[in-house]
């Protein structure tokens, strides 16, 4: 799920019916439908919010859909089970993992082919591109590790572990990842080992805290009155 | 289903606007291409795929040979392979005997360079081609039998299974009827030597998770009137108190009729009703649907079972393994493979490796109906020292392997 125009819409894929559903959220009615191929799982906005990239778990492939006329404008082919995306700052660069290939795949977006392929953790699913724009963080739900990606060289830089106490490694179990609005800390949510880490961007430093039974989503909202919220679920 | 929407999406991708090439290395520089050959072998005489049922002209139960699975594996392969510069085969033969097999594998051992081969063997058979082969730079990987045997008295150095053992599939139903707290088990005990098999591993199940077997009452299949007594359910579930009841019959042919006719109304388990299977083609968590899709598309209209996933572990391992070390050296791959770093997907939700004491695959057991998946095993109430999956099968101490 996203918000668009300035939170005036809620757009929210919904996989079994092959479209994204577009809410009006001041009243909280479906406004709108994008089709999209099959399974669609999650996407991400180009840079001018005219358009939508969209990964298709059962169709192996990303498609750019241009929102207003609705028309899928290219499909790039990826490995199989494609589900995280992130899209550069400056909108020229795709990323989308694949889980069943345990890579990134790095896709210019104006040819729509895929430049380069990075190697990553067993099941990647989700990416975080860091405020600088250097680093790109994949959550690998199998190898219960994240892999941080140097932008520039496309190659993982680092990997960050995780092993809250009390738990097993198979317990840890990463997915969903946030950041903190100034960029300084990331959020990542270990799944099965009921935790959920803060790690410092710069340093790699990693905190963990105990947090709800198989915690695997995270995500931040607006701030209310100077509050920060985080929503796990 | 928006099926107007969808059309409308169709049309507009029909128009004709880009599709890219699948992803390959970066532009300009062609990869290495090493090779990675896998074998695939199976026997000719298909009597454990023989169709249940078919003297009667009606076919009630479709086995399914397993290469289908290994070939969706395969094409994954395929893709990781274009990346790494790897280019993933498989090479298949099906033989009359095992002398042939022997034969085949070998002469692929030296002229190919095939060290991996998937095995869909009955154990006897596999037992005889791992000892002709023994201490032969190779891996047999067992897809198919489920024998205890193979993991314990008559293990070989180079046989790694896949496939679940006989006693990780009753482990693993023993769970779930002891957490339901049905501990009176009521045994239907078939004639042929698997259904014993199966019944000696639910002993040793029911032993280790404190469940208690009432009565093993046999059956036959006949329609001779003097031998009611083990044909007749009714008859057969009378006179004795049970929470549930345990059928062992490999045929399908008797098990298929004793629910509804016990003489208490209880649940039926084991080859009928609920069952403990590696695979269902209805199990929806952990991205199994696509998967089983990509097996659909190969293989239509089956529906992927057991043994193909088996056979798709197996290609997979192999797939991870080269991946990680970067070479497509046996020595290199082997030793990876059978290492505490492989975190293969199996598909049902924990990452599997193989047991150093007896080359078993760990991984999730599925308690299954023939179109729903009712539980996914070991359950969460079962504990051990080092990995929960390990309270499925034989265990380091009590594994009568010694390689």
């Amino acid at each position: 799920m996203k918000f668009g125009h300035n939170r005036r819409l809620l757009y929210v894929a919904c996989g079994d019916d092959d479209v994204i559903d577009v809410i009006d959220v001041a009243t909280l009615n479906v406004a709108d439908h994008i089709p999209t191929g099959p399974s669609p799982e999650m996407f991400e906005f180009g840079r001018d919010e005219k358009t939508l990239y969209v990964s298709n778990e059962e169709g192996s492939s990303v498609q750019r859909i241009s929102i207003a006329d609705k028309i899928i404008e290219r499909e790039i082919s990826t490995g199989p089970e494609p589900e995280g995306l992130a899209i550069s700052a400056d909108g020229h660069t795709l990323y989308v993992t694949s889980e069943v290939t345990d890579m990134v795949h790095v896709v210019d977006v104006d040819t729509g082919v895929v430049t380069d392929n990075v190697v990553v953790g067993t099941r990647p699913r989700r990416i975080l591109v860091l405020l600088d724009g250097k680093e790109l963080w994949v959550s690998n739900e199998l190898s219960g590790q994240v892999s941080v990606i140097d932008r520039t060289a496309n190659r993982v830089s680092t990997t960050l572990d995780f092993l809250p106490p009390g738990f097993r490694q198979v317990d840890v179990i990463p997915v969903g990842m946030t950041m903190t609005r100034n960029g300084k800390s990331a959020i990542v949510a270990l799944g099965r080992a009921n935790h959920v880490a803060f790690v410092a961007t710069a340093t790699k430093k990693s905190k963990t805290t105990s947090w709800s039974e198989a915690v695997l989503g995270v995500w931040r909202s607006a701030p209310t009155k100077r509050r920060f919220m985080w929503r796990m679920g | 289903m928006i099926k107007g929407l969808r059309g409308f999406a169709a049309a507009a991708l029909t128009a004709g606007i880009g599709v890219a090439s699948p992803p390959i290395a970066a532009p300009g520089e062609p990869p290495e291409m090493g090779a990675m050959k896998l074998g695939y072998v199976e026997l000719a005489d298909g009597r454990r795929y023989a169709n249940r049922g078919a003297h009667s002209g009606i076919v009630f139960t479709d086995l399914g040979r397993p290469y289908q699975g290994a070939r969706v594996a395969l094409e994954d392969a395929q893709a990781i392979g274009r990346v790494i510069g790897v280019e993933f085969s498989m090479n298949k033969a099906t033989a009359a005997s095992d002398d042939l097999l022997a034969q085949q594998i070998s002469d692929w051992i030296t002229s190919d360079g095939i060290h991996f081969v998937l095995t869909d063997l009955p154990a006897g058979d596999l037992t005889d081609l791992a000892r002709r082969l023994a201490n032969r730079p190779i891996i047999l990987f067992n897809i198919s039998a489920p024998d205890d045997s193979l993991r314990g008295a008559d293990c070989a150095n180079i046989v790694v299974h896949t496939y679940p053992s006989e006693a990780m599939l009753s482990d693993a139903l023993m769970q779930y009827l002891v957490a339901k707290g049905w501990l009176q088990i009521l045994v239907l005990q078939g004639p042929v030597p698997e259904d014993a098999a199966m019944v000696a591993a639910l002993r040793r199940s029911a032993k280790k998770f404190y469940a208690k077997i009432v009565e093993i009452r046999p059956f036959l299949l006949t329609n001779d009137p003097r031998n009611r007594e083990q044909t007749n359910v009714t008859l057969m579930t009378g006179g004795v108190r049970y929470d549930v009841v345990y059928v062992a019959d490999s045929s399908g042919e008797f098990g298929r009729y004793v629910l509804y006719e016990t003489s208490l109304p209880r649940p039926v388990v084991g080859t009928a009703g609920l069952a403990p299977t590696a695979w269902s083609w209805s199990w929806d968590r952990d991205a199994a649907v696509q998967l089983q899709h990509r097996y659909e598309k190969v293989s239509p209209p089956r529906r992927m079972n057991g043994a193909d996933w088996a056979a798709w572990e197996a290609v997979k391992a192999v797939a991870q393994a080269v991946m990680r070390t970067r070479s497509t050296d046996f020595d290199a791959v082997k030793a990876f493979l059978l290492s505490d770093k492989l975190t293969l997907d199996t598909v049902k939700g924990n990452p599997g490796s193989f047991r150093a004491w007896d080359h078993q695959l760990r991984a999730p057991v599925l308690l299954s109906t023939p179109d729903a998946v009712i539980e996914r095993a070991p359950l969460p109430q079962y504990l051990h020292q080092t990995n929960v999956l390990d309270t499925l099968g034989i265990d380091r101490p009590e594994t009568t392997c010694r390689f």
